[in-house]
């Protein structure tokens, strides 16, 4: 490896001054108001000091002398709770991951952010040869595909090669899901994202003929993904050749075709071109690493993202370098849910995607494409008065949870676990060139808890529409005692209050909750605009089962898109929506069609 | 900045050459079910030169080779001296059919126990052979929690449509019925379609309240199509199938 792992710089947050930038009115009109009961307003609770982590050791575990022994209880914040082991296998060249399906609630949840961590290691796993990162070869959606009109003899690379030619950009997508807004770091450029799936998705749709517009529209809506599926979303910023971070070394780089960017004269839109691209270096911010196990169809949502040093097991510990959090490292209150009112600076500290001085008022806001100027030459962008253009911002949630401040133990755990295994074969020398895997931290992941839930058409939520804050009866699915004790407990009140009550304590820790994991999950590189709990909450508020529109998002929350898929299970996966979306998104394909529940709305129709 | 001082031993070890949970034999729980996952999941997980035994029902790992403890850490922030440094594969815990915990280091052996408790659950009422009630069926079929016959049993009027075309005519001598599971093709494998397109169990009658206690969910059905997959091998040939009313 080009650095060794005890010299990263670590890059210290604080919190002094004020320095307001004027916040910008999000661009989309989706609705994104959320849709769950009173008393769940998202994330007023775990305000305040962090209480976990304190090292008692509970729950039968005892360490002496560099030995563990029993079950667990390491010292983590749950009495009980036991360690979450990093794999020795991991490096230097990471296996397959094993495929089972891991214990539900109340057993730790390791096993699912183990498998989410994995599953990063193989995406990111550097060539033994050019130490290219494995994704750069993964397959993409152009690659997948039979489009109606095919790309030019030689756009694709061979099967298997790193993607992207001189014809075809590999990354693109500048625009994030959700609001389809723009994020401008802080040199002007865009980010650019890429999607890859693994060879086992792209064999299920073979398998399943499932590869032309018209095709996917039509799949069955029962079919679902099987196990060893994975999909990857990756957030990658510009290099400057010429003048290079100091840090670059402690990030996972390559060289990229992205679009060339355009900007229209009179409609100011910004558009992309993919088939006349630009070869770059670019460096890896973030990752999401997307996997289905055995009884978990609705996939594994793990993230990923860069951080500075060590320790570094939690967003508090102050290592995390793409965006800072609160200062006061405080969720969001009910009174004030998006910090609107709040003035306090983020951090003095410059991050790669936050400007130093910002208040959390102004931070987390994109700018609208009519505001925005692009310098074509140089393909930076700066605001219509002249003034540099840059987004600043932070994480919303700290531990990405809505009840609470203190990040799951068994992420903590595994964080640290991650480093020392890292460090340990970088001090060995045992790492392969290039590989700068251990610069990389789970944030968080979300799954089903109850994934007895999962099935078509269906917003896999612990909102009003949950099967288990309605009451309705779901035989054999877990924590059924301690729910029929919430509900004894409660005496005369609805199953509905108890189950509301119970989730905003708990979050997704509670008994009634369909979710497990991360419930205020969000990569501040891809869904960095929509992080509050009135916008798009976690994964699963666009990643579920319900008519996908071509916002990305389910057509309940965006009446006025054009939807791209009626309800399917297969669309937890955006894949098959963003190829929609390119291959059909033509104004000849929109037509008016009446929607299940007998409303007009608008579809995009693959002929 | 203070260093990260994590010491562990697992490094000698893996770089020796020692075998890791990752290396196990994947095929040692084909076919296995009910009462060889029962079996296997109490067996302990041996892990090359590592010592490790699994105990419980949670993540009950003794090493006595692989741990450090008081990981140091960088200024400015609180070091994690209360975590615990644990650098292994962890066993992998299931619950048994019979509600007991397992725990594997073979990912099969644990999709096993979940196909076999979804058949208890779901199917084996009618089919499990236990009872004289759990003999339905015109013929009977009764070993639903036998894998070994599944995986050699075909259907009595539903042809495999793998047989040739002459073979699949029903009611004729060279008649090929589908097999019920077909190891590695479960799109093939006539119990995991009836399941997955719901046709069994038997959907409630229109207006009656529907008296079953479980009913397959999409989950199940992955759990189902992984174990088919990835967890069977064929049966030896000349085990010789039985027709049975699917």
């Amino acid at each position: 490896m080009d650095r060794n792992f005890h010299f990263m710089i670590r890059v210290p947050t604080c919190a002094v001054g004020l320095l307001a930038l004027s916040a910008c009115s999000d661009p989309s009109d989706i609705d994104a108001t959320s849709h769950f009961p009173p008393g769940l307003t998202g994330g007023a609770a775990g305000a305040g000091t962090r209480t976990g982590a304190t090292g008692t050791t509970t729950g039968g575990a005892t360490t002496t002398g560099g030995v563990t022994t029993g079950a667990g209880g390491a010292g983590m914040g749950e009495p009980g709770e036991p360690p979450c082991p990093a794999s020795p296998t991991w490096f230097p060249t990471t296996p397959a991951l094993r495929q089972f399906k891991p214990p539900a609630h109340p057993t730790t949840e390791c096993d699912f952010y183990r498998g989410g961590l994995q599953t990063f290691l193989l995406a990111t796993q550097p060539d033994p040869v050019t130490g290219e990162p494995a994704i750069k070869s993964l397959p993409t959606i152009d690659d997948i595909f039979v489009k109606a009109v095919p790309l030019p003899a030689g756009a694709l690379a061979p099967p298997g090669e790193p993607r992207g030619t001189a014809l075809r950009a590999w990354l693109g997508d500048i625009k994030q899901a959700g609001g389809r807004q723009i994020l401008i770091d802080q040199n002007g450029h865009t980010l650019f994202y890429g999607i890859h799936v693994n060879q086992a998705y792209v064999d299920f749709l073979k398998a399943n003929k499932l590869l032309t517009g018209k095709d996917v529209q039509g799949a069955d809506p029962n079919l679902f993904f099987p196990a060893g599926i994975a999909e990857f979303k990756t957030a990658w910023q510009e290099v400057d050749d010429a003048n290079p971070p100091d840090d670059l070394d402690t990030y996972i780089t390559t060289r990229a075709w992205v679009p060339h960017i355009t900007q229209n004269a009179t409609t100011l839109a910004i558009v992309e071109d993919r088939d006349h691209p630009r070869e770059i270096t670019v460096r890896l911010l973030a990752i999401h690493a997307v996997f289905t196990l055995p009884g978990h169809p609705e996939f594994i949502w793990a993230t990923m993202e860069h951080s500075a040093g060590t320790p570094d097991t939690k967003a508090a510990d102050g290592m995390r370098n793409v965006a800072p959090i609160d200062p006061r490292d405080q969720n969001p209150t009910s009174a004030d849910p998006s910090n609107q009112n709040d003035t306090t600076v983020v951090s003095m500290e410059d991050h790669v995607l936050y400007k130093a001085g910002t208040t959390l008022q102004a931070g987390n806001h994109p700018i609208a494409e009519n505001q925005l100027r692009l310098d074509e030459p140089t393909q930076t962008f700066e605001l219509a008065g002249g003034s540099p253009a840059q987004t600043s911002i932070y994480r919303m949630f700290p531990a990405s949870k809505s009840n609470t401040i203190d990040p799951d133990d068994a992420i903590t755990s595994l964080n640290h676990n991650f480093e020392a295994l890292f460090l340990d074969y970088s001090e060995a020398g045992s790492l392969l060139d290039g590989d700068r895997r251990g610069f990389y931290r789970l944030v968080g992941a979300q799954w089903m808890d109850k994934p007895a839930f999962f099935d078509t058409d269906k917003t896999l939520q612990n909102d009003t529409t949950s099967p288990l804050v309605q009451g309705i009866r779901f035989p054999l699915v877990n924590q059924d005692d301690e729910r029929e004790a919430a509900k004894a407990k409660a005496g005369t009140k609805t199953i509905s209050d108890v189950a509301v009550a119970d989730l905003a304590e708990n979050g997704s820790d509670s008994a009634f909750s369909i979710l497990a994991g991360e419930d205020r999950l969000s990569s501040t590189a891809m869904e960095s605009f929509t992080q509050a709990p009135d916008s798009f909450r976690n994964c699963f508020t666009c990643h579920n089962t319900q008519a996908v529109t071509d916002k990305g998002v389910p057509l309940n929350r965006d009446i006025s898109g054009a939807r791209l898929l009626e309800p399917k299970q297969l669309n937890v996966s955006h894949v098959l929506s963003q190829f929609i979306l390119e291959e059909c998104d033509l104004p000849a394909n929109r037509k008016m069609v009446q929607n299940a529940d007998g409303m007009m709305i608008t579809a995009i129709i693959c002929p | 900045m203070k260093l990260h001082h994590s010491i562990s031993l697992w490094g000698l070890l893996c770089f020796s050459g020692a075998g890791c949970f990752q290396e196990f034999n994947p095929d040692a729980a084909k076919n296995a079910f009910l009462g060889e996952a029962l079996d296997a999941g109490r067996s302990t997980g041996a892990a090359g030169a590592r010592t490790t035994t699994t105990t419980g029902p949670t993540r009950g790992t003794t090493t006595t080779s692989t741990t450090s403890s008081g990981a140091g850490g960088a200024g400015g922030t609180d070091p994690p001296e209360d975590l615990v440094t644990l650098i292994l594969t962890p066993p992998i815990d299931f619950v048994q059919p019979d509600g007991t915990p397992g725990s594997t280091t073979v990912p099969c052996e644990a999709t096993s126990a979940h196909a076999a408790t979804i058949f208890l659950l779901n199917c084996a009422g009618c089919h499990g052979g236990r009872t004289a009630g759990e003999r339905q069926g015109q013929p009977p079929f009764d070993y639903v929690l036998d894998p070994e016959r599944l995986m050699t049993a075909r259907s009595a009027t539903v042809p495999d449509p793998l047989a040739p075309p002459e073979n699949q005519i029903p009611n004729t001598p060279t008649f090929e019925g589908m097999r019920f599971i077909v190891p590695g093709d479960p799109d093939h494998s006539r119990i995991y379609l009836r399941v997955t397109r719901k046709e069994m169990p038997p959907p409630p009658i229109v207006g009656m309240t529907d008296t079953l206690k479980s009913r397959p969910n999409v989950s199940d059905f992955s759990v189902l199509r992984e174990w088919i997959t990835n967890c069977l091998e064929e049966p030896d040939p000349g085990d010789g199938g039985t027709g049975g009313d699917d």
